[in-house]
């Protein structure tokens, strides 16, 4: 296979199957996809197209039937610190560690060495640097998304995968949290795939927009030509919008 | 503190139920004696007699019988975590052994370790030991997945897997479990104690208990009952009390929010 010294995360014939009453049910069927190192990718696709199933195979939190996945030219099978995959789960911070402990749990090595970790760095660009020493269960579901991301930034992980990050918040803060996110990966330079149904959200975030349909396959795969600049009001950004609408609709 | 009045004001009922229905009943205080008798024979237990060491004995059975249960019951849940196998292995062990009451190995035991503290501790390690593996077996099988693949995600080894995410996520099971293991080995105790009789020469609350018995020493009796009431009462309500707001009502995980 060549290798493009550009390309981070290469997915190769990737195809995966979950048994169901009468037989098996495919959610993703032989796909295959490269992305750029330090590309924000938005993947765009109806509700159980196999977006999700996508992020953990990639994380390796789940096994394809059959493809690889490579890192750098180079094939993975179990999980690492590298690809930190942030769930929709509103369970994914330890409720008996501290927003401060929660993040620097991330920081500790296999064997319980701590790694280098700006902690106030991070609590400073999250925000949460008042709630240092606040338990999961007295923070709001902005204030948990926001401390599950300060950990995943402080693993300094080279790949991020987000699955709907922002899906349970309230319209305003799930806008301030986007925007909030676009600075830090700016700063940050990771290469981000982040996983949503939500048009408008793709259309902001998003370097480069896949839109799969609901049988797991690629249906469109394009720059974003609002990247960086989009604004709702404007007549590209609602025609960009009926098309990504169409696409997924139509499935 | 609203528990505390409310748990004081039920047991100053009691008492006043317990005085009506002597003066009611007119029992003979052979029978039935009046809280004041207890209370002095209760006084005497500790001036007088033993009572204040044979707490401590008991006390001491019950506590390392439930650190040996502890240390079993962590073992059997590492081995349970480890592998199908030991999965498989934990559940037969447990789905054999939960059931036996202790009192039935008793015949057994003192054909073992003969009728001395050993065969009270093995008693009390029984009795509390299962309960303890079926808590911290229902713990982990409650653990969000989320928990694990985040510290999959971070590569943690399976000793710090266990240590760091599946027994702090556990605990509220854990401390069910210590909770049932607590009254489980405490009931135990003070019946293998009365079949046993005096281990480190005067015996525990139960010989206390058993002994008064042959005095037709009514009020003894009763003291010791209330002295076996009382210890419940403040290992419920203070150590497993703030051992619970130290930590899982602390942390918003405790199994009743």
């Amino acid at each position: 296979m060549n290798h493009n010294p550009d390309c981070i995360l290469s997915i190769r014939g990737i195809s995966k199957s979950y048994p169901s009453i009468s037989s098996s049910h495919t959610v993703l069927s032989n796909l295959s996809i490269n992305f750029k190192k330090g590309e924000f990718t938005v993947l765009l696709g109806p509700s159980g197209c196999g977006k999700s199933t996508l992020l953990k195979i990639i994380s390796s939190m789940i096994l394809p039937d059959s493809g690889e996945i490579y890192i750098s030219n180079i094939p993975v099978h179990t999980p690492d610190r590298k690809r930190i995959l942030m769930l929709q789960d509103d369970n994914q911070l330890f409720p008996w560690l501290t927003v401060k402990k929660n993040i620097l749990f991330a920081v500790h090595t296999s064997q319980g060495e701590r790694r280098s970790c700006n902690l106030e760095n991070l609590l400073t660009l999250t925000g949460l640097e008042k709630y240092a020493d606040y338990y999961p269960h007295q923070l709001s579901g902005g204030m948990k998304k926001r401390t599950a991301l300060a950990r995943a930034l402080a693993g300094n992980p080279e790949i991020l995968l987000l699955d709907e990050p922002f899906a349970s918040l309230d319209e305003g803060i799930r806008r301030t949290l986007q925007q909030s996110f676009i600075n830090i990966w700016k700063e940050y330079q990771l290469t981000v795939l982040l996983v949503t149904h939500d048009i408008r959200e793709a259309l902001i975030s998003g370097q480069r927009i896949v839109v799969m349909n609901a049988h797991g396959t690629i249906i469109c795969d394009e720059r974003n030509p609002l990247s960086g600049t989009a604004h709702p009001q404007e007549e590209e950004f609602f025609t960009l919008y009926k098309k990504y609408y169409k696409l997924i609709s139509n499935f | 503190m609203k528990k505390t009045g409310e748990r004081t004001g039920w047991i100053f009922l009691l008492i006043l139920l317990w005085v009506a229905l002597i003066r009611i009943g007119g029992f003979s205080p052979l029978i039935l004696p009046s809280p004041r008798d207890v209370l002095k024979a209760l006084y005497e237990g500790f001036t007088q007699g033993n009572l204040g060491w044979q707490i401590l004995i008991s006390m001491g059975l019950v506590l390392t019988g439930l650190t040996a249960a502890s240390v079993s019951a962590l073992l059997f849940f590492l081995v349970s975590v480890s592998s199908r196998a030991g999965k498989s292995f934990i559940e037969t062990l447990t789905i054999i052994f939960h059931p036996l009451a202790g009192i039935a190995l008793l015949p057994v035991v003192i054909l073992w370790f003969g009728t001395g503290a050993l065969s009270i501790v093995f008693i009390i390690l029984h009795s509390a030991l299962w309960p303890m593996v079926t808590n911290l077996s229902a713990g982990y099988q409650s653990l969000p997945e989320t928990y694990l693949m985040v510290g999959r995600n971070y590569e943690l080894s399976k000793w710090r897997m266990s240590t760091k995410i599946i027994l702090p996520g556990s605990l509220p099971y854990i401390l069910a479990g210590l909770k049932i293991s607590w009254s489980r080995s405490w009931r135990a105790l003070i019946s293998a104690e009365m079949i046993f009789g005096a281990v480190f020469k005067t015996g525990g609350v139960g010989w206390y208990i058993f002994s008064r018995r042959v005095f037709m020493d009514t009020p003894g009796m009763f003291a010791g009952i209330t002295v076996v009431i009382i210890i419940g009462i403040l290992m419920e309500d203070l150590f497993f009390g703030i051992l619970e707001k130290k930590t899982v009502l602390k942390w918003g995980m405790s199994l009743e929010s």
